[in-house]
Formats: structure tokens, sequence, C-alpha cells
């Protein structure tokens, strides 16, 4: 009777053992796997997060463009303008400056105006035609 | 041990989660912003530009131009702003300055809290309603 005792503890010591065994490593997959994705979801949304970042520079970078453009048309026009004068706050558009004015200085024109990148040198540029009317309009590239 | 260590991957993925959770909609109540600021330049931008022809202005004339620069920010102020949607109010209502200056008018719009702003300016040359320029 005892002996029959015994080896049933014996079976189910075992039997606990082997789950035992069994349960901690599915425990860390299951573990690895919830925490792997919370990971890649918080990757995915950052990722997201600094896509609007730099889609708001890039209009802000149009806005600079069109506002130093402004500025250079209106410095033209009254003659207080040259090629290489700086436009500008240096906020958060940055800094630009006129390249090239082709045309008269009071009639249609075809000009570029570049953005400064840190340390004054050009970084990118665009075209902005003033037709006869003087509607002052980017050209796309 | 099992239990244990099942509990705590369940809150720390718990966690991650709702930290994505609020990144995914704070990055689409930008997103919305985005837009928002983009429609309601182009919208005054285009106001600026069909209203201007239809005041010729001699801009070497200070008065003039101060006075056109006062028409055309009143132009802006009255147009108002463009509707957002209400997810987009809860935070409160967007700012947008129209400021008058001597050489232009200056756009500037902010989110409510005040983390996405755009801004242009506005030179009368620029706009096609100089006198001088609209002789060939």
């Amino acid at each position: 009777m005892c002996g029959s005792k015994t080896a049933k503890n014996s079976r189910t010591s075992k039997t606990s053992k082997t789950s035992e065994g069994f349960v901690l490593p599915l425990v860390l997959v299951a573990g690895l796997l919830l925490l792997g994705s919370g990971l890649s979801l918080q990757g995915l949304a950052l990722q997201s997060r600094s896509r609007n970042g730099l889609l708001l520079r890039e209009a802000q970078l149009e806005d600079g463009f069109l506002s130093a453009a402004m500025a250079i048309t209106l410095q033209q026009r009254q003659g207080v303008s040259t090629p290489g004068q700086l436009v500008g706050e240096g906020g958060a558009a940055g800094q630009f400056r006129l390249r090239q004015w082709q045309g008269a200085a009071a009639g249609p024109a075809l000009f570029s105006v570049e953005r400064l990148a840190q340390g004054g040198r050009p970084w990118r540029s665009k075209n902005f035609q003033l037709s006869a009317k003087g509607v002052l309009r980017p050209v796309s590239d | 041990m099992a239990a244990l260590l099942l509990g705590l991957f369940t809150v720390t993925s718990l966690q991650l989660w709702q930290g994505a959770l609020a990144t995914v909609q704070q990055g689409q109540r930008q997103g919305l912003w985005l837009t928002w600021m983009d429609n309601q330049l182009n919208r005054d931008e285009g106001l600026l530009r069909r209203a201007a022809p239809a005041f010729p202005t001699n801009c070497a004339d200070p008065q003039q131009r101060l006075q056109r620069l006062a028409v055309l920010g009143q132009l802006l102020t009255n147009a108002g702003m463009l509707p957002a949607g209400k997810a987009l109010l809860q935070a409160g209502p967007p700012q947008r300055l129209v400021q008058r200056g001597a050489e232009g008018l200056l756009l500037q719009l902010r989110n409510p809290d005040q983390t996405l702003s755009r801004e242009r300016h506005f030179s009368l040359e620029g706009l096609g309603v100089c006198l001088a320029l609209a002789q060939p």
C-alpha cells in the first residue's frame, strides 16, 4: 500500500517537473513575443511621428522660399536687391538669398532663390517667375 | 515563477502598447493639423491673389501701400478660418495671425499646443498689385 503511494507521488512529481520544464520556455517565448510586438508597434508609431516632422519641415521650407521670393521681388523693384544678398531671419525656414535674376528690375523676370545651410553654404534652390502683370509664381522643376 | 514572468511580460507589453497608441493618436492629430494648415494657407494665398488685381496701387506712394495692405489684411481677417474637425478642436482652437507691416502681410498659423507652425509673407510687389508692374 505504502509502496503504491510512493510510486504515485513519484509519478505526480515527475509530471509536475515535466510540465514546469515545458511551461517556463513557453512563457518566455510568449512573453518575448508580446514584448516584441509592443516594441515594433512603438517603432511604427515613432516612425509615423517623425514622418510628420519631415512633412512639417518641408512645408516650412516651401513657405520660406515663397516668402523670400516675395521679399526679393519687393527689394528688386525698389532697386535695393543684389545677388547674394541675404533674406529671412534664419527662423524655422532658415536663411535665403537671391542667386540669379534674369530680366529687367521692373518687368517680367525669372529668378532663382537659394536656401543656405549652416555655415552659409547653398543647400537647395527654387526658381520663380514674375509675370508681366507682376504676379509671382514658383516654377515647377 | 512562470506566472510571475508572464505577469511581468504582460504588464510591460501593455505599457508599450499604450505608449504606441498614444503616439499614433498624437501623430494622427498632427497630420490632420498639417493638412488643415496647408489648406488654410493655400486658401488665404488664393484669396489674396484673386483680390489683388482689383486694387491697383502706386507702390512708390507709402500712404497707398499702407492703405492697400490694410484692405488686403482686412480681407483675410474677414475670411476667417477654415473649419477644423471636432477631434482637432478638443485641444482648443488654432491661432491665425494676420500681421501688417510696411513691406507686406505676414500670415501665421499655429496649432493649439503651439507645436506646429507655418507662416508666409506676401508683398504687394509679388501679388501683382503695383501699378508700375502692370505696364509693359
